[in-house]
């Protein structure tokens, strides 16, 4: 009974989807309900208002039948919420947005409902085989949403390479739990992470670095790192906007959260250090390409929504290097954590202005769509210039505080090479690939490129003088609270 | 060699030659070859499941791949229908060949590296009972209590994806 | 037991690289599908060899569990190839080239 209630979130979000389906079958035929999207919603509210209150003491499901399947710290309650507020807010910008592409369907809160709920389960799992099952559900769930507009062509086409790359990917990370399996005789990951501590790899160790090789293809592919990056610009394009809110937010932050989990519980750093493929070095590798590539093809793109999704890539560089710096700790007191909510909250905003624009333009989200914008929605235009200027981590905003402090977590860290890292991401211009897509909105972007660069580096140098303990994240909470109150606002 | 060697050898190249049927181009121009061709290696990859103790899973993987997925694949290359202009003829390029040589290599070199390493591998001795309804039934609703459960979403939001893309729609 | 552990599991190294190299060069949807098919299949070749040599059935759940999401992702596909064909004539994966920048 316990148990049931610990895993209500998750069967809420999933009997939401039941709830809304039956709406959607009762209502009649000719009217459909436009209020399905805001019941989808209210559902992920309170699973997360229900896992706030149950999953804040760590409790553990105590059936013999389900031990060890789930973790309910607070690690799974941060990366649950965040996921569960992505999810409300982008089934609370679907509903008119579809109703404009004439794409308005019950069927398809019902997937949304499900998805949030397989993410959940991908989240929460420690159990490889949960893991799995709550990826395919997020994913097959997504890649129907993809495609569920039923007259565009690149929303099909968008689906469809969703649907193949992502079947690759969990078929690599399905391959990756087999070796695992064979290597320890268990998919627990805290079981393989004790396996591994009491047996380390050594020398070439072919076995666990090829399931580690697939754990991290496997995931990568769904937070798009940069070799596994390349559906991302097209997906994130032709998906509906809400799809891709949905993509570049709860799933992202999904994936990394499971991304950390698995690293970290599994493949330590302390047992893999031996042998010569430690995934400190791949993912450390992973971040400074996925961060450049992002940055560097941002520039050049003429689609709002492309250059949101390199944007998007360039950011899951920038949280790769959060995981390479994080230490024994564990993820969530690093500045990983911080760095996600405030990508989040932009990508909320500024995917969700351009679902507000995209409805009404027949979905033409070409920069030059975007000339004036300001000017004819003062409101919006605002709010947009303020995301984007948070997600380039200009410094009044929320974003600037995310990579502060993902930035002395790194210099803080006794991770190899901790200062070039800093340094080359630093010189990565990651304003650029942002300010791109407000040069409609803003006058003189150079000014603020030039601005944020010198205020980065006066932070970084004060902080290797000053020692970097006198900072401390409440200060920032501030920016990020008005920041969000901004974006709330119409 | 010994017998048993024997029949893995038959029932190995077998899944192999279906599977190489399905993805090489001079075979598989035609998707319905391409799908009796993949029933054969998952008939061939039954056989291998059987010589693993692995009975139930064996009888489930003919009943849903000979019986339902292939099913449906060929109901779609039928209902599609297409005509030889629109199968595609194929298209080499630097990306592909480069792939297909890079998998092979990794392919190779994990094999290879993997025999070394299996060896000490002996298989353990097992109860009569192994792999039978039973067993696997029991493993599901106790070990894989979560997991069989929630499958059922998996099920229904496959089933609810599957309608919402293909249905026809009033206009 | 005649056949040691390695064999099976080459057999499913080479499996999964046959689908592998499917997916990447084919061009038809439908032959994508059905290569992403036979990886997952040579994924639960893995697990049952596994379970044989370990004497633990409990992997051979996983490969239900496996089999049932492999064939959702079927339907699921099967949908999408019939949405892009309703949209191109053609289920060719590299036809499908609208989205370019």
């Amino acid at each position: 009974m316990n148990d049931i209630v610990l895993l209500s979130p998750i069967w809420l979000s999933a009997l939401t989807g039941l709830l809304v389906m039956l709406i959607d079958v009762l209502a009649a035929r000719d009217q459909r309900p436009g209020y399905l999207g805001y019941v989808t919603a209210t559902g992920m509210v309170v699973s997360g208002a229900l896992a706030l209150f149950l999953w804040r003491h760590g409790a553990a499901l105590t059936s013999p039948f389900l031990k060890g399947v789930f973790s309910f710290g607070p690690y799974t309650l941060f990366f649950g919420l965040i996921v569960l507020m992505m999810a409300a807010a982008s089934l609370i910008i679907a509903p008119d947005y579809l109703r404009q592409q004439d794409a308005d369907q019950g069927e398809f809160y019902v997937l949304a409902a499900f998805s949030a709920s397989g993410m959940l389960v991908f989240v929460a799992a420690t159990d490889l085989v949960a893991v799995f099952l709550g990826l395919e559900t997020m994913s097959l769930s997504i890649y129907a949403m993809t495609a569920s507009n039923p007259r565009s062509a690149v929303g099909a086409e968008a689906g469809m390479k969703y649907f193949v790359l992502g079947g690759l990917a969990s078929s690599f990370l399905l391959l990756g739990t087999a070796f695992l399996y064979g290597i320890t005789g268990s998919t627990n990951i805290v079981d393989i992470g004790n396996y591994f501590m009491v047996n380390p790899p050594l020398g070439a160790a072919i076995l666990p670095s090829f399931a580690m090789a697939l754990v991290i293809i496997g995931l990568g592919f769904k937070i798009a790192a940069v070799p596994f990056h390349f559906w991302t610009p097209d997906v994130y394009q032709g998906a509906p906007t809400p799809v891709t809110v949905w993509m570049a937010g709860a799933v992202k932050a999904a994936g990394f959260a499971v991304f950390g989990r698995l690293l970290l519980t599994m493949f330590h750093a302390n047992t893999f250090m031996h042998i010569a493929f430690n995934y400190k070095l791949v993912v450390l590798a992973l971040a400074l390409l996925t961060m450049t590539y992002g940055n560097l093809v941002g520039i050049v793109q003429t689609d709002v929504k492309r250059i949101l999704a390199y944007s998007s890539i360039a950011h899951a560089g920038y949280i790769l290097l959060g995981v390479y710096a994080v230490g024994t700790s564990g993820l969530l007191d690093s500045s990983v954590g911080f760095y996600l909510l405030t990508y989040a909250v932009a990508t909320i905003a500024s995917f969700g202005v351009v679902t507000l624009m995209g409805g009404s333009m027949n979905e033409d989200t070409s920069l030059d769509r975007f000339a004036g914008f300001g000017r004819r929605h003062p409101l919006l235009g605002l709010l947009l210039t303020i995301s984007l200027l948070s997600l380039a981590g200009i410094p009044p905003f929320a974003g600037f505080a995310g990579k502060f402090y993902l930035f002395k977590d790194v210099l803080q860290s006794n991770v190899q090479y901790n200062l070039p890292v800093v340094i080359f991401a630093l010189v990565n211009f990651p304003q650029i690939t942002g300010l791109n897509s407000g040069v409609g909105c803003i006058k003189r972007p150079i000014c603020c490129v030039i601005f944020t660069h010198l205020m980065l580096d006066v932070t970084l140098l004060r902080l290797r003088s000053n020692g970097l303990n006198s900072l401390h994240l409440k200060h920032f909470l501030q920016p990020l609270s008005s920041n969000l109150s901004g974006n709330l606002g119409p | 060699m010994s017998a048993e060697m024997i029949v893995f050898w038959i029932l190995a190249i077998g899944a192999v030659l279906g599977a190489l049927a399905v993805v090489l181009p001079p075979f598989g121009r035609n998707p319905l070859h391409g799908a009796l061709a993949l029933v054969v290696s998952f008939i061939f990859m039954a056989g291998v499941y059987v010589q693993l103790s692995a009975f139930f899973v064996a009888v489930i993987q003919v009943l849903v791949y000979a019986g339902a997925v292939m099913t449906l694949f060929v109901f779609v290359i039928m209902l599609l229908n297409l005509t030889p202009e629109e199968l595609a003829q194929p298209k080499y390029s630097w990306y592909k060949v480069l792939s297909v040589f890079s998998a092979l290599a990794i392919g190779f070199i994990v094999a290879s590296g993997l025999t070394h390493v299996l060896v000490h591998f002996h298989a353990a001795s097992i109860p009569a009972t192994f792999g039978n309804a039973a067993s696997v039934g029991g493993v599901l609703v106790k070990k894989w209590l979560f997991v069989f459960e929630f499958s059922s979403i998996l099920l229904l939001s496959a089933i609810v994806g599957a309608v919402l893309i293909a249905r026809k729609r009033r206009s | 037991m005649g056949v040691p552990l390695s064999y099976y599991i080459g057999l499913a190294v080479v499996l999964f690289t046959i689908g592998a190299i499917g997916v990447a060069t084919r061009r038809n949807m439908l032959v994508v599908l059905m290569s992403l098919e036979i990886m997952m299949n040579s994924v639960n070749l893995v697990f049952i060899s596994f379970a044989r040599f370990r004497g633990d059935v409990g992997a051979h759940g996983i490969v239900f569990v496996v089999i049932a999401v492999a064939a959702a992702e079927v339907a699921v596909g099967l949908a999408i190839a019939i949405q892009i064909f309703k949209h191109n004539r053609s289920v060719n994966v590299d036809e499908a080239d609208k989205l370019k920048y």
